[in-house]
């Protein structure tokens, strides 16, 4: 396999064998798949030579020798079942190793923190979702053909080497060939592939302005002009495509060339003996055989180039989340939210321009309410992330301050010990399946059924079950009821955790006027409760009503004052 | 007519001419015929060499192994470039000929329509068909070919072995298409159901990361993901089995392929009934001849993806009016006419049957006639400027050009007598000059500064880079929304015409500037815009800047 043409990167990427074991299991398989089926390739071609052989020298009819038809009848059969299970198990194989890597993938990128989803957002989503399918045609479809060149090339090589040493001579002769025409029709194609896409995307925008303008054309009465605009880009990128494909295709060209020009030099070359009686006429038969088989998993390798970039692809991005490091977890347990305060010292979380935070300090006092403020994209989540420890910080830090004056960095914490101890009610709230009562519940287990009621009843969530009932199914992640009942729900679970320190991301962005209302009172009487309780707000209601207030800014905003 | 399937529709649409079609088939049949003949001449070779007859008698065959194994490269390259040549063609018209029937479309799918899916339709689902071709259409027609060749070639040396290859090709040209297909089938419902499930749990996880992680409930979804993953593989299995057969059935045959021509050989030498080279050919020739219908099973799945593609094309161009218009131009000859005469009668109009959005509407509207149409956001303003123009269907009651009912006219004449300017009128990514030249074709430098100017745009335009060259839209200068309102307005101006419907003309401008234009507009003595002699009807949220005298449409009151 190491003869392969493509530059840069191995065409079986090391770490996905090293990682994944279904992968590597596979490769293990089709390598001794591989070797049976060269097996039954070269047992085939003896057979059927010994057996013409013995009828046309002998006039032997092969019935005569029942044996020897055994032997072929076992060998292509073997061969069909090898076959049969070879691809069976890579449609296997691939599935496992796309579910091994999807589950690691999503479980590492969620572990390294918010950052990892917002600096690669979409890509991420489209990696774990669509990009690692492309696995499967290059396990099922490349891999096995790229390690048949590893066994069936050289042990058909080797065969007609024993059978005939010049047969053998012509094609290894021929063999390095492939890569050295492979490597000048590269050269020819360096750039046109580039050229290609950007023709493909400007031919999709003015396709697409086109089809928004068609109601403006149609009312102008101008529609049936613009079908021939159509038509001449796309011709345009046809014209352009082919030029590409002219030069692509000569890659192919090459491989068959060489592939029939080997077996017509053997054919010629053996028959030119077998008229002087230099050779028998059984390894020659055998020879003719073998010949094309030395050439075919070359040719399908070749077939199934884009199976191959398109996969690695995939390996490589996966790889690029998988080797990034989440941050470490502290070893030192969280003293006691109820008495200590948390704060954040200069902390800057780089973004994409700039620092989002930039120079963030605050302090959360047990006891009170902080509102932390800002414009939109000033890095108020970040920050109070940073503050939990879910994200380290890139400058700065943040750190816990007990009750006895003891400061110990949030990235030594345990941080389960932490989270223990607070609430987190995000912007949109995801909610665990279960019914109403269920995942109520499940924010404080002992809880009994009056607290339940006091909870809902002080976020509002009793309207929602008089009209739902208790034991309404809230579906797969809480999708069964409207945002505004979930956000409601969520302030109900907030309210009811035994959690000291309650941290609220915009809690009033999908409520109208009475539902806010239903929010400050909340946010009073978790203060009155002696919870500590961190507000991210844009409004001021919810700012009129902290006891402090801290405002972050992004490095943008700060070098403009 | 018959009925056709989305797939015939759709293939249909790509017009692939026949002499190119047959062109890539038999090019291609050279190249699998190369081949073919070449393990059949180098059998016959090898075989008769083995006689040992004088080497003159070889020279003609040892000619055709040479010359067969370079023509196989060759053919293989011009087979390629025919090929891709008719996919790209065909593709090129499928996406001129959907151009068009969207054009067509009446109703307001287009607008439904989001650009993502539009981009896939054009884009992916276009591609899909030429994939059709190169992938199912002439592979599919290159294996029957082939299959003649093959049996043609065995018939003349034994019967037996011609109808043992006839079983084998048979069964490699059934079976495998046949279990591709199912497990193409198979992995299409698939991808709609169980695969959904598992995107959906990985969004959540990466979306809702840190409440999970906060509290505690990141490892218990990690687990949801993969019992969902569990069962999207258990899908993926079934269709494994019948995509495995598909590949082994090629190997399968050849069992029976190779021993039937093998016992036949032997029958035959033995009977003295052949000569060498004849056996050798029989010996060796069955393992080359199952080239062709070893592409099938690509073929079952490529046609599987391509039905499915062309059913969403069908959903998208929609059913075409039953009843085509009229093409001829109406007897009047109104593209020639300088004024026009638009009554309303009993006009009720609207999107759907079930929700009209005026009712019962007579208008009169004789030449040079201005008319204000005002009333609350969604009334229904926009609804009856397209009825009136003709864009639209009335629900009921008919619309009158001159005398004559608007759904009696050819497209042609409807436009040349009324033109309707929509508020959201679009502007093409292409120069300033261009996009009033949308209106009209042969509109010269002069009559566009003028029309700019009339607009009060002059100033704009100077300011621009490249004047009336300046690109506008995605990828060139972004307009504000007041010029963009000036701009479509410029449109109308270049238009002129006899009846021209303005939807909005002057929102998103200052209050001063877009007042003056409305006024321009409704008065019939100010011939800065538009001719006395037009009929102008303008829908407008500025009551208070329609001059005292014009008529005033109110459609609330037509509800």
């Amino acid at each position: 396999m190491e003869k392969s043409v493509k530059r840069r990167r191995p065409p079986l990427d090391p770490r996905l064998v090293r990682e994944v074991a279904a992968a590597r299991r596979h490769v293990a398989r089709t390598v001794v798949l591989g070797l049976v089926q060269a097996g039954c390739v070269i047992v085939t071609a003896l057979v059927i030579a010994r057996l013409g052989a013995a009828l046309l020298v002998e006039r032997q009819v092969p019935t005569e020798a029942p044996g020897m038809l055994l032997v072929l009848l076992a060998a292509l059969a073997v061969r069909a079942g090898a076959v049969l299970l070879e691809e069976a198990t890579a449609h296997r194989a691939a599935t496992s190793a796309i579910s091994e890597l999807r589950g690691r993938i999503v479980g590492h990128a969620a572990r390294l923190g918010p950052r990892a989803g917002a600096g690669r957002g979409a890509d991420l989503t489209a990696l774990a979702t669509t990009g690692l399918e492309n696995l499967r045609p290059y396990l099922v479809g490349y891999v096995p053909q790229l390690l048949l060149t590893a066994t069936v090339t050289p042990l058909c090589l080797l065969t007609i080497a024993l059978l005939d040493p010049l047969s053998a001579v012509i094609a290894i002769g021929t063999l390095p060939l492939v890569p050295l025409f492979m490597v000048l029709v590269g050269k020819l194609t360096v750039g046109r592939s580039e050229k290609l896409i950007a023709d493909m995307r400007s031919l999709w925008s003015q396709l697409l302005d086109l089809v928004d303008g068609l109601p403006t054309l149609r009312a102008l009465g101008r529609e049936k002009g613009p079908e021939t605009t159509v038509r001449r880009l796309g011709d345009r990128h046809r014209a352009s495509a082919m030029g590409s494909l002219r030069y692509a295709f000569l890659s192919s060209m090459v491989l068959e060339l060489l592939a029939t020009l080997c077996v017509a030099l053997i054919a010629v070359s053996i028959g030119m003996r077998l008229v002087y009686g230099e050779v028998a006429l059984a390894p020659a038969l055998a020879v003719l055989v073998l010949a094309p088989e030395v050439y075919q998993p070359l040719r399908n390798v070749g077939s199934r180039y884009h199976a191959s970039t398109d996969g690695l692809a995939a390996v490589d991005a996966a790889f690029a989340v998988l080797d990034e490091e989440p941050p470490a977890d502290g070893i030192r347990p969280a003293p006691d939210l109820r008495t200590s305060a948390l704060a954040l010292r200069d902390v800057s979380v780089r973004s994409r321009d700039g620092s989002a935070p930039h120079r963030a300090a605050l302090t959360v006092r047990p006891g009170r309410v902080l509102a932390l403020t800002g414009p939109s994209g000033s890095g108020k989540t970040t920050a109070a992330q940073v503050l939990l420890g879910l994200l380290p910080a890139d400058e700065g830090r943040a750190e816990i301050i007990a009750a006895d004056g003891t400061t110990t960095p949030v990235e030594e914490l345990e941080r389960r010990s932490l989270w223990e101890q607070v609430a987190w009610l995000p912007q949109r709230p995801v909610l665990p399946p279960g019914t109403i009562r269920s995942v109520l519940a499940g924010a404080r287990p002992d809880a009994g059924g009056a607290e339940l009621e006091a909870a809902a009843a002080a976020t509002g969530l009793d309207a929602v079950i008089a009209e739902r009932g208790w034991d309404a199914d809230l579906g797969r992640a809480g999708r069964g009821i409207s945002l505004g009942e979930r956000q409601r729900l969520a302030l109900a679970r907030a309210a009811l955790s035994p959690a000291p320190l309650v941290v609220l991301d915009e809690p009033t962005a999908h409520l109208d006027g009475a539902a806010e209302q239903v929010v400050l009172d909340l946010i009073a009487a978790l203060r009155a409760a002696g919870r500590t309780v961190v507000v991210i707000a844009h409004r001021s209601a919810l700012v009129d009503l902290a006891d402090d207030v801290a405002s972050v800014r992004t490095q943008r905003a700060e070098a403009l004052r | 007519m018959t009925a056709t399937s989305p797939l015939q529709q759709a293939v249909r649409a790509l017009e692939i001419p026949r002499p190119r079609l047959l062109a890539a088939v038999l090019t291609a049949c050279a190249t699998l015929g190369s081949a073919f003949a070449l393990a059949a001449v180098a059998a016959y070779l090898v075989t008769r060499a083995w006689t040992m007859p004088p080497v003159l008698d070889l020279t003609v065959t040892v000619v055709m192994v040479r010359a067969l194994g370079v023509s196989r490269g060759v053919f293989r390259w011009l087979e390629r470039m025919l090929t891709h040549d008719v996919a790209l063609r065909g593709v090129v018209s499928l996406r001129t000929n959907l151009f068009t029937a969207l054009a067509a479309r009446t109703d307001d799918a287009l607008t439904r329509l989001r650009r993502g899916d539009l981009l896939a339709r054009l884009g992916d689902d276009a591609q899909e068909l030429g994939d059709h071709v190169i992938t199912a259409l002439v592979p599919a027609l290159v294996s029957v070919v082939m299959a003649v060749a093959v049996l043609a070639t065995f018939a003349p040396l034994s019967l037996t072995a011609a109808a043992v290859m006839l079983a084998a090709l048979v069964l490699a040209s059934v079976l495998a298409p046949l279990a591709a297909l199912r497990a193409a089938r198979i992995s299409e419902q698939t991808v709609l159901t169980t695969r959904a499930g598992v995107s959906a749990q990985s969004l959540e996880i990466l979306d809702d990361a840190t409440s999970l992680r906060l509290e505690g409930r990141l490892a218990g979804s990690l687990d949801a993901l993969q019992q969902r993953q569990a069962e999207h593989d258990a899908a993926i299995d079934r269709a494994a089995v019948p995509a495995a057969v598909a590949s082994a059935a090629v190997p399968l045959t050849m069992i029976l392929a190779v021993t039937g021509s093998l016992l036949a050989a032997g029958s035959l030498w033995a009977s003295g009934g052949a000569s060498a080279g004849q056996i050798g050919i029989l010996l060796l020739l069955p393992l080359s001849s199952f080239e062709a219908a070893s592409a099938l099973p690509a073929a079952a799945s490529q046609h599987a993806r391509s039905r499915a593609a062309a059913e969403r094309l069908a959903e998208l161009v929609g059913d075409q009016p039953a009843v085509p218009r009229p093409s001829v131009p109406s007897s009047s000859s109104s593209a020639q006419r300088s004024t026009s005469h638009l009554r309303a009668v009993g006009l009720t109009a609207g999107w759907t049957a079930e929700a009209p959005r005026v009712r019962a509407l007579d208008l009169e509207l004789p030449p040079g006639s201005r008319l204000a149409v005002v009333g609350p956001s969604g009334c229904g303003k926009s609804t009856l400027l397209a009825t009136l123009a003709g864009l639209l269907d009335p629900l009921a009651g008919h619309v009158e050009l001159d005398g004559e009912d608007l759904a009696g006219l050819d497209a042609a004449s409807v436009r040349a007598g009324v033109t309707m300017f929509a508020e959201d009128g679009h502007v093409f990514a292409t120069t300033v000059r261009e996009n009033l030249k949308v209106v009209r074709g042969d509109l010269g430098d002069e009559e566009i500064r003028a029309a700019l100017a009339a607009v009060g745009l002059v100033d704009w335009v100077a300011a621009l880079p490249h004047g009336l060259d300046t690109m506008l839209g995605p990828d060139g200068t972004t307009i504000s929304g007041g010029e963009r309102r000036r701009l479509l307005l410029a449109r109308a101006v270049v238009r002129g015409g006899p009846v021209l419907l303005l939807d909005e003309p002057t929102e998103h401008l200052d209050i001063a500037r877009g007042d003056a234009l409305l006024r321009a507009l409704l008065s019939p003595e100010d011939t800065s815009l538009v001719p006395a002699s037009s009929t102008v009807v303008v829908v407008t949220h500025r009551i208070e800047a329609i001059p005292a005298g014009t008529s005033i449409l109110r459609v609330e009151d037509h509800r």
